[in-house]
């Protein structure tokens, strides 16, 4: 009992402490680092191409469960949008903080 | 010391059950609250339309039939922790239920949600249903619980504390940029246009740095232990009061980091009961 009790002190320990370690060398925010309230990032624009050629911005409160800076889900949500809405033939993503948007195209 | 007698000493060390069973109880309050918080969120997350982040593609979904009885459980085991009841089932049924959660996909991390799973576990490995329960009346009540996991407990605090602050020494939380960003400016109580200046939310910046570093450090002190403690209610109110985001989040975030200040006013126990 008494080794299981140091075993399981010494693991939390080491995660508690190394864990917001590593994650302070990432950029802010990152999830399990402590990072509350460190930086606020602005949302990637998604714009779909449809296969007729003219091009709609999606509204992502359709589509995005919960908006959080950690969160990278850029390639999964174009995926999903050429999954979910019809007649997509590309979804354009529009970094905002960078010039060149990158185009997905669906399967 | 040698090692072989260094460790057993800390393994017998004893806390006291009672300031542990309050943050059982608090902790038992988020637990209701964030069965409300995951519900409403859940509720969308499985709609179909809706994209799903998984970390493990193998981690079989919940749906949207199961969800109902998912949250009764969660809103029954709650209960039981809060009031005592088979603390130990209930902490490891809220704990497993959480953990599920934070796995099932990326949108459904929150700090005050991972957290809110910390110290559920370290409860329940704790004995928090020794005092001030249902389990306490129908067996023997004790004054003191092992030590060990309310030493990590009020480690974690520190931890909370400490990364929070050395996360936040970047250029742009130290100019003032992030807070002009996350202070709210409608409701309430929203922060004065007139004080919106660099100077002064830089200002505003640094305090809170030094404010969680000095909780992070004061709280372990008996000199300075009250002072952080005034600190942290300051700094939460603050928190809950002016920035942009969910009340429900920000008030289970300080409920669960106050359930653990009392832990660091405990007489301390060196011997088994």
């Amino acid at each position: 009992m008494n080794v299981l009790a140091l075993a399981f002190f010494v693991a939390f320990l080491t995660i508690q402490v190394a864990v917001p370690i590593v994650k302070l060398g990432s950029a802010r925010p990152a999830r399990f680092g402590w990072h509350m309230w460190t930086a606020r990032k602005r949302n990637p624009q998604f714009v779909l191409v449809m296969k007729d050629g003219t091009k709609r911005l999606v509204s992502l409160s359709t589509y995005l469960g919960l908006s959080r800076g950690e969160l990278d889900f850029r390639e999964a949500m174009a995926e999903h949008l050429c999954r979910v809405v019809p007649e997509v033939a590309a979804v354009q993503i529009d970094q905002r903080d960078s010039d060149s948007p990158k185009v997905y195209s669906c399967p | 010391m040698p090692l072989t007698k260094l460790l057993p000493r800390f393994l017998n060390l004893r806390a006291d059950a009672r300031t542990l069973a309050i943050a059982r109880i608090a902790l038992g309050v988020c637990s209701l609250a964030l069965a409300w918080e995951n519900w409403r969120i859940l509720q969308r997350l499985l709609n179909p339309m809706i994209v799903q982040l998984p970390y493990f593609e193998w981690l079989p979904r919940l749906t949207v039939s199961a969800l109902p009885m998912f949250i009764g459980l969660w809103v029954i085991a709650s209960a039981a922790f809060l009031v005592g009841w088979e603390s130990r089932v209930a902490g490891a049924i809220i704990t497993c239920f959480s953990a599920y959660l934070l796995l099932l996909d990326q949108q459904l991390y929150s700090n005050h949600f991972y957290l809110f799973f910390l110290i559920v576990l370290l409860l329940t490995v704790a004995e928090s249903g020794a005092a001030l329960s249902l389990d306490s009346f129908r067996r023997d009540a004790r004054n003191t619980v092992a030590g060990w996991p309310v030493l990590l407990l009020m480690i974690q605090v520190s931890v909370v504390y400490g990364f929070s602050a050395l996360a936040k020494l970047t250029p742009q939380y130290l100019s003032g940029e992030v807070l002009s960003q996350t202070l709210k400016r409608q409701g309430w109580f929203v922060f004065p246009e007139a004080w919106r200046t660099s100077a002064c939310l830089s200002a505003l910046a640094i305090s809170a740095i030094v404010l969680e570093l000095f909780i992070a450090f004061g709280l372990w002190n008996k000199r300075t232990r009250w002072f952080a403690v005034v600190g942290g209610l300051a700094l939460h109110a603050f928190i809950l009061a002016t920035l942009d985001s969910s009340r429900l989040s920000l008030g289970v975030f300080a409920l669960e980091m106050f359930a653990l200040y009392p832990l660091f006013f405990q007489p301390r126990h060196s011997s088994a009961d």
